[in-house]
């Protein structure tokens, strides 16, 4: 299965080479599905199962696949087709080559409902472009959502070259494992194929295709070297680590650029860029800055050496102001979430004399506590009995004050759950956290921790 | 409502009101006095109130623009730069590596009632400045992918720009909903801009760069459900090579919000910058200084009101828009009274005065401060005041222009006293201008203890501090064109020179007196003399320094401005004409529907102004309505009633009145009828009014939904 003769399958050798410099470091896949493939002509294996983590070269290979060796194909998205029927006009409308514009009055090919429909429509497409003595490819990208759509659309999908009579290839690409997809009757099995996550080489040799012109490629590899010695135990999804190389560069070369440093100056790079390397981690993933202010605030950072509360503004320290019988309202419904109902009597009532926690108390609540088991829900009813017991003052229950439970569902600080009729007692959840919840109480003089039943 | 579960079982048939069409009213129309009429005063009164509104709002609507000018200037540079390569060639498809959306993400602040104008300011800008392809999102048209789709591609696609030169009107109901219909439309309205054979005459606005961004502003992200914003972001990232797509997240909350709804899958599909608003209270502040702390609009509130709707501002919504219609509910308010009439400029209120009758100046003699001005004349005088209208038509218009020039001077001198207090250490006079300027509203501000708080602190200010506090009240001065405040500025600058001179002499001898009674305690050596001596020496008054009598001269000079300038409007006569004094409004801006319906029922006398319904006791006469006799006797139930038992004190409490002969135990075994269907109709109309629910624990019961009671 060496990629070596001129013409592997029928392909020109320009096209393969081509291939496989954009796929780097899955040479063995890329050999071995065109092995699957075979000749365009040959009947080739009916459906082809591609499973792997997020970014590890599933669609980007497949695509290229078929893009470079110009073999024709259906490329679809299944998130995108929430309907049954968008998958079928998606697929029909790629493998006719039509694509919706001003001149068709963006129509589809043809109106397609149902399986059979499509099926038959399919045959008549093939047929049309005499195409049956190719094979036709239809890729279903992210085709766990398959799943969740008609009963029979998979099992029909996964028998589709029966089915049609045709020269069809069906590939599923997903990121999870092929026996999940076992539900129902008629599944045909397909062959698996798994793409396991890149090692730290095959990182190295792909982000060093990135290299930005200006630099050699070995001062680039040097550099991703260090980046991923920071971020390799923290994170292994490519994209994120691209990302990360990208915008860190610049200040590596920094020094290079103020002629402080030359390129073999390896060590003292490293000791220049390692820090900022660091406190990027704790932003990984997190995507709050582009690039552009990543620049600014590192550039505030030199200025001021205060960056590490720079950082803690920007990854979002609670600096959220709200009304203030808002923030009383949300103190209520946390505490109405996380005491227990039959502890209200001792925290809300003047006179309800010190009530201790015996041991068995205590070791049940041991067991149990409520910051682990998280928000339970609670009636209107109750949150403002604790409402009026907490807020200082004399508060009218106006509209107002109402208007404000629902202004903090919609903020998603409190959900409501169960029935959403507002006469049936509607049952609300407070989501946010104690330190959130702390921060908040703070600014009202409001000491929390006293009113907490797991702190008592 | 659901009416099927009912707790009566019965249809229910609503007739379509045909043929009744609202008849549309005039805001004039309102305008009627007492007895119902309008006449040539209500139609003044109301063109005044028209004008000075039409005025306030034009000036409130610049402002909205303004502040949040810096915010949007920079989002909109954000979005005009996001794709920069971006090309629809077919060579380029593939070189668009990053699948990141460009994501702006726009921190708005809690205050909901506000985004609505917020977004639509920018979404006006953007179209103005970048690009004609906006779409708007809110999250209750976006429930599922297919409406979210739906909207953005109906939203795009309907764009007046495409199809104003096109007589192809596009139906975009026959059209699916998916993204390569959007990418079509975009490159074929792309080529139609740039193909030269378009009508030169026809110009643009301005011109967009070849290919302008689409643009979709989700305005409360927090709002959109997970999964579809999810899913959407997703497409959106697959089509990233096609269609310049620029997000835009309207965030009430924090930043966090993005993470909590969507995983990292999804979010590093974003390439998000951050953009903070303006907070809400900086924008209060500003339509306050713009609208009532200015000589341009006679409207003034008082007090209560003022602080009734500062109140609703900070402890309810955060809501400018609200104060805005607060104000301008108060205004109206104030126009339906007949002072209203004189609340305009000095030229008409002149002529308005002099064209008066006998009946309007008595309605004017009657308000408190007159009374109370006329009483501190001298008899003779106070005798034409009340009966010689053409005496008291010149005395009312020389009283207004003094509020006039009051008003000149107050607001200069207002900021002033704010520059000078509002660094001082816990704030005695407000940490915001508009405290202070409740205190000075409510009354005399140098009575209250916040006002001496404040000035025994800064009697023992430092001298760098006093400088640099006295510049900030003369720069606030300065600001003020309108007014005459050159004789403060001059005087405090003099001041300020004098301060400067002090130069290092002042500490010179500072430190002599010091020192002499240091020389003196060194030679004492006995204990005795020592504590003698420094009991003497803490008699002995201090000697002030040069600086210090100098400060102190300042401060009384200031002090001395303040009582001349800041007095209380309340003690000025005829401030009724300009302040809205009247406290119904809390009726209006804060209502309390749930206490009105318990009044209601637990008092109908309350509403129906019936003398058969009053009542001393607090007992309900059976004459009451229906739904009262049953919300009483619910009162005293647990938390589940039993229908009978209610139906029974109901029988008795109606029958009360009535004759109990042997007719009435009769009843008691079989109910009439027609107290029966009462009683069930007031028993639907507790639950429509949520007091009660039908419950499945008991058979025969209803829950009770509302807790107290007697």
């Amino acid at each position: 299965m060496a990629a070596g003769p001129p013409t592997v399958f029928g392909h020109p050798t320009e096209q393969l080479a081509d291939l496989y410099s954009s796929c780097p470091s899955r040479h063995d896949l890329v050999t071995q599905l065109l092995a699957l493939f075979g000749q365009n002509n040959h009947l080739s294996c009916p459906r082809v199962f591609l499973y792997g983590p997020t970014g590890s070269g599933k669609s980007h290979v497949i695509s290229s696949i078929l893009n470079t060796l110009k073999l024709p194909h259906a490329l679809v998205n299944c998130v995108e087709c929430y309907t049954s029927r968008l998958l079928y006009d998606h697929i029909l409308n790629q493998v006719a080559l039509v694509t919706p514009a001003p001149d068709n009055d963006y129509t589809n090919y043809s109106r397609c409902d149902n399986m059979n429909d499509f099926v038959k429509t399919l045959r008549t497409i093939i047929e049309d472009r005499e195409l049956q003595e190719e094979t036709m490819y239809i890729v279903l990208d992210k085709a766990e959502r398959l799943r969740e759509m008609d009963m029979n659309i998979l099992p029909a999908f996964l028998r589709l070259g029966e089915l049609t009579g045709c020269n069809v290839c069906v590939v599923l690409l997903t990121e999870i494992v092929w026996e999940k997809f076992r539900a129902g009757t008629g599944m045909c099995e397909p062959l698996v194929l798994h793409f396991p996550d890149y090692t730290k080489d095959e990182l190295l040799e792909i982000l060093s295709s990135d290299c930005p012109t200006g630099y050699t490629k070995d001062f680039y590899m040097s550099y991703v070297n260090i980046v991923l010695s920071v971020f390799y135990m923290a994170c292994r999804n490519l994209n994120e680590i691209r990302h990360l190389a990208l915008l860190n560069f610049p200040k590596f070369c920094e020094p290079i650029k103020k002629g402080e440093a030359t390129e073999e100056d390896v060590h003292k790079l490293w000791r220049n860029i390692e820090p900022h390397l660091r406190k990027a981690l704790q932003t990984v993933y997190l995507r709050e800055v582009s690039s552009a202010q990543w620049e600014r605030m590192q550039e505030g950072a030199a200025t001021q050496e205060s960056s590490s509360a720079n950082i803690k503004t920007l990854t979002g320290k609670v600096n959220m102001e709200l009304p203030f019988y808002s923030k009383f309202l949300l103190i209520a419904a946390y505490l109405a979430s996380y005491n227990p109902a039959r502890t209200d009597r001792r925290f809300f009532l003047k006179h309800a004399g010190k009530m201790k926690k015996t041991v068995q108390q205590m070791k049940r609540d041991e067991r149990a506590s409520s910051q682990l088991l998280g928000p339970k829900p609670f009636p209107l009813d109750r949150l403002m009995a604790i409402f009026y017991s907490i807020v200082e003052g004399k508060v009218a229950p106006t509209a107002n004050i109402y208007s404000q439970i629902s202004s903090l569902v919609t903020l998603r600080l409190m959900t409501q759950v169960g029935s959403d009729d507002q006469l049936d007692g509607a049952k609300f959840k407070c989501t946010v956290g104690l330190d959130f919840m702390r921060s908040i109480a703070r600014t009202v003089n409001f000491d929390i921790i006293r009113y907490l039943y797991d702190f008592v | 409502m659901s009416t099927s579960g009912s707790v009566s079982k019965a249809c229910f048939v609503f007739k379509p009101k045909a043929g009744k069409r609202k008849k549309k009213l005039n805001p004039a129309d309102y305008f009627v006095d007492e007895s119902g009429a309008r006449t040539e005063a209500t139609r003044a009164r109301c063109e005044t109130y028209q004008i000075l509104w039409e005025d306030m709002n034009k000036d409130i609507e610049a402002l909205q623009t303004d502040i949040h000018k810096k915010v949007f200037d920079d989002l909109v540079g954000y979005v005009g730069s996001t794709h920069p390569g971006f090309c629809l060639g077919e060579e380029i498809q593939h070189k668009v590596s990053s699948n990141e959306i460009p994501t702006a993400a726009l921190v708005t602040g809690v205050n909901m009632p506000d985004h609505g104008m917020i977004f639509s300011n920018l979404t006006s800008l953007l179209q103005d400045n970048i690009t004609p392809y906006v779409a708007r999102l809110q999250a209750k048209d976006c429930s599922a992918m297919k409406n979210i789709m739906s909207k953005v591609i109906m939203q795009f696609m309907d764009n007046k720009e495409l199809l104003d030169d096109d007589d192809d009107e596009v139906q975009v109901k026959r059209i699916s909903p998916t993204m390569p219909v959007l990418c079509g439309w975009y490159a074929d309205s792309v080529k139609r801009s740039q193909s030269p054979n378009k009508s030169p005459s026809k110009k643009r606005k301005t011109s967009y760069g070849q290919y302008p961004p689409l643009v979709i502003v989700m305005e409360d992200l927090e709002g959109f459900p997970a999964q579809v914003l999810q899913d959407f972001i997703i497409i959106c990232s697959q089509y990233l090579s096609r269609l310049p797509l620029v997000l835009v997240f309207g965030i009430a909350t924090t930043v966090t919000a993005v993470h909590t709804l969507l995983p990292h899958s999804v979010s590093s599909l974003l390439c998000m910058e951050k953009f903070q608003a303006q907070p809400s209270t900086e924008y209060l502040s500003q339509v306050i200084n713009k609208t009532l702390l200015s000589t341009k609009y006679p409207f003034k509130l008082g007090h209560r009101v003022f602080q009734l709707l500062l109140d609703i501002f900070l402890y309810h919504d955060f809501s400018v828009v609200n104060f805005i219609r607060g104000l301008q509910f108060a205004m109206l308010e104030h126009f339906f009274n007949d002072l209203g009439m004189l609340c305009c400029g000095v030229k008409l209120r002149t002529s308005r005065i002099r064209a008066m009758d006998h009946r309007e100046l008595e309605a004017i003699r009657k308000t408190s401060s007159f009374r109370r001005y006329v009483e501190l004349q001298k008899p003779q005088e106070q005798r034409d005041l009340l009966l010689n209208d053409k005496l008291t038509k010149d005395v009312f218009i020389s009283l207004l222009k003094d509020l006039d020039s009051y008003h000149t001077m107050c607001y200069p001198i207002l900021h002033c006293l704010h520059a000078l207090t509002c660094g001082l250490p816990r704030h005695p006079l407000g940490k915001q201008l508009r405290e202070l300027y409740s205190l000075v509203l409510e009354s005399n501000v140098w009575e209250t203890q916040g006002y001496k708080d404040a000035f025994n602190l800064l009697r023992l200010m430092a001298r760098d501090d006093l400088v640099s506090v006295l510049g900030q009240c003369v720069e606030k001065l300065e600001g003020w064109t309108e007014s005459d405040v050159s004789d403060v500025i001059m005087e405090v600058q003099t001041y300020m020179a004098q301060l400067d001179s002090l130069g290092d002499g002042s500490q010179e001898e500072q430190e002599e007196p010091e020192e002499r009674p240091k020389e003196r305690l060194s030679k004492t050596t006995k204990l005795h003399d020592l504590q003698n001596r420094l009991r003497e020496s803490a008699k002995q008054k201090k000697k002030l320094t040069k600086y210090e009598v100098l400060r102190n001269k300042i401060l009384d000079y200031l002090d001395e401005i303040f009582r001349t300038h800041l007095p209380s409007p309340t003690t000025l006569p005829l401030h009724e004409v300009y302040y809205y004094r009247v406290s119904t409004l809390r009726r209006h801006m804060n209502a309390a529907p749930r206490a009105a319906i318990q009044t209601a029922l637990s008092n109908p006398y309350y509403y129906l102004q019936d003398e058969t319904l009053k009542s001393e006791d607090g007992t309900i006469p059976n004459t009451a309505p229906d739904v009262c006799i049953a919300y009483k006797l619910h009162l005293e139930c647990g938390r589940l009633i039993n229908l009978y038992d209610w139906l029974q004190a109901f029988v008795m409490l109606v029958h009360s009145g009535e004759e109990n002969d042997g007719a009435g135990t009769s009843k008691q075994n079989k109910v009439d009828e027609v107290l029966q269907a009462r009683f069930i109709r007031a028993v639907s109309e507790l639950q429509f009014l949520g007091f009660i629910k039908p419950t499945k624990r008991k058979t025969d019961h209803v829950a009770r939904l509302t807790w107290g009671g007697c």
